[in-house]
């Protein structure tokens, strides 16, 4: 929400020059693509927030919810965007948490990261065919794979922990599929981007 | 007396009240009824998906199949300061003590299960491992320097013994 506010507040000194103080700021020249990702992102955030109050049954089996809002984004903005707001999900939610640069943080990149690679062939797929939820699943696929990836080779060097594979590709895609059905839903109702209604709803 | 409750009951919503038209849903009925159109609406569902789906659902059977049926061992190698210090069956139960740098380890072998039982190690992660069960599980007393690996009948490779 605050980016969401700092965006707004920065448009209005562009509008009205003579509002903000030339010796305390330094206004940076915002886009609109700018105000997107940054409102998209901090949906995201909300998300990981909330999803973080979830309790888990086992370390690393969560929903995954902020990343409905990178498939709408995905599929609205395109990649590019996508992959601003899926990285600075990551590194605000991080440093929300207080696990900037903790071996947390670096498998949520690293999952981050391949899930945005995969997204990149996935987006290209006939749209006749494939919708957002098996850019959804593939996406938590390549997630796991890694987040795995990043654990077997720098935190357990083990072939130990290919026993928790099964429970997090079976988590991947039950939550790919019900993530990918959400964002579905959001977006075939809606014609007009949905940072301008969530907007136009909490005013 | 039924019309005139009828006639009571609130107007249907506002479809331009809030801009989601279909979100949140207001009355009970019509919630379950949403939720069940989220998830289970044909039109989110393309041929892809489907396809995505079963695939995924394949991959999710197979890893299974393939990482859980891993064979039941029938050799603990206990090892001391890197060499093998004795293989042993597991069809029999047995206690083993092996000497180490910083004391003695105790090995206990029950049930075709095999386990450390006590270690002089500060940590004592090996003792907390619990029981070693299928082929290629291990543990490993690094600080006295002992390790217990179960075999099965064939040598799977992985990282340690690569």
């Amino acid at each position: 929400m605050r980016s969401e506010e700092r965006g707004e507040a920065s448009a209005q000194n562009r509008t009205h020059p003579s509002i903000h103080d030339p010796r305390s700021t330094i206004l940076l020249d915002t886009t609109a693509e700018d105000h997107h990702i940054a409102r998209m992102a901090a949906v995201a955030l909300g998300l990981t927030v909330l999803e973080n109050a979830i309790p888990s049954p086992l370390p690393g089996v969560k929903p995954g919810l902020a990343n409905i809002v990178t498939l709408i984004v995905l599929a609205r903005y395109g990649w590019r965007a996508a992959v601003w707001v899926s990285l600075l999900r990551v590194v605000a939610g991080s440093l929300l948490f207080g696990s900037f640069l903790t071996p947390g943080f670096f498998l949520s990149l690293s999952g981050a990261a391949c899930s945005l690679l995969v997204l990149a062939f996935a987006q290209h797929l006939p749209a006749r065919w494939f919708g957002p939820v098996s850019h959804s699943i593939y996406a938590a696929f390549a997630h796991i794979a890694g987040q795995m990836g990043m654990v077997y080779l720098w935190l357990i060097p083990h072939a130990g922990i290919a026993y928790l594979i099964p429970i997090f590709a079976a988590a991947a895609l039950v939550f790919g599929t019900v993530n990918g059905l959400i964002a579905a839903r959001f977006m075939d109702t809606e014609s007009e981007p949905l940072s301008t209604k969530n907007t136009k709803g909490t005013k | 007396m039924t019309s005139a409750g009828m006639a009571d009951s609130p107007p249907p919503d506002d479809e331009t009240r809030f801009p989601l038209s279909n979100f949140p849903p207001q009355a009970g009925e019509r919630a379950n009824e949403s939720l069940r159109d989220t998830l289970f609406n044909s039109s989110h569902l393309k041929a892809g998906d489907w396809l995505t789906l079963l695939l995924g659902g394949v991959c999710v059977v197979l890893l299974t199949l393939k990482l859980w049926s891993g064979d039941l061992a029938d050799k603990a190698v206990i090892r001391s300061g890197g060499k093998i210090f004795r293989e042993v069956p597991l069809s029999r139960d047995q206690h083993i003590e092996v000497l180490g740098p910083l004391g003695t380890s105790v090995i206990a072998i029950q049930q075709r299960k095999a386990r450390i039982v006590s270690d002089p190690s500060p940590r004592q992660y090996c003792v907390r491992q619990g029981w070693l069960q299928q082929s290629g599980e291990i543990a490993l007393c690094l600080p006295n320097q002992v390790s217990v690996e179960l075999t099965g009948s064939q040598k799977k490779y992985d990282s340690l013994n690569y």
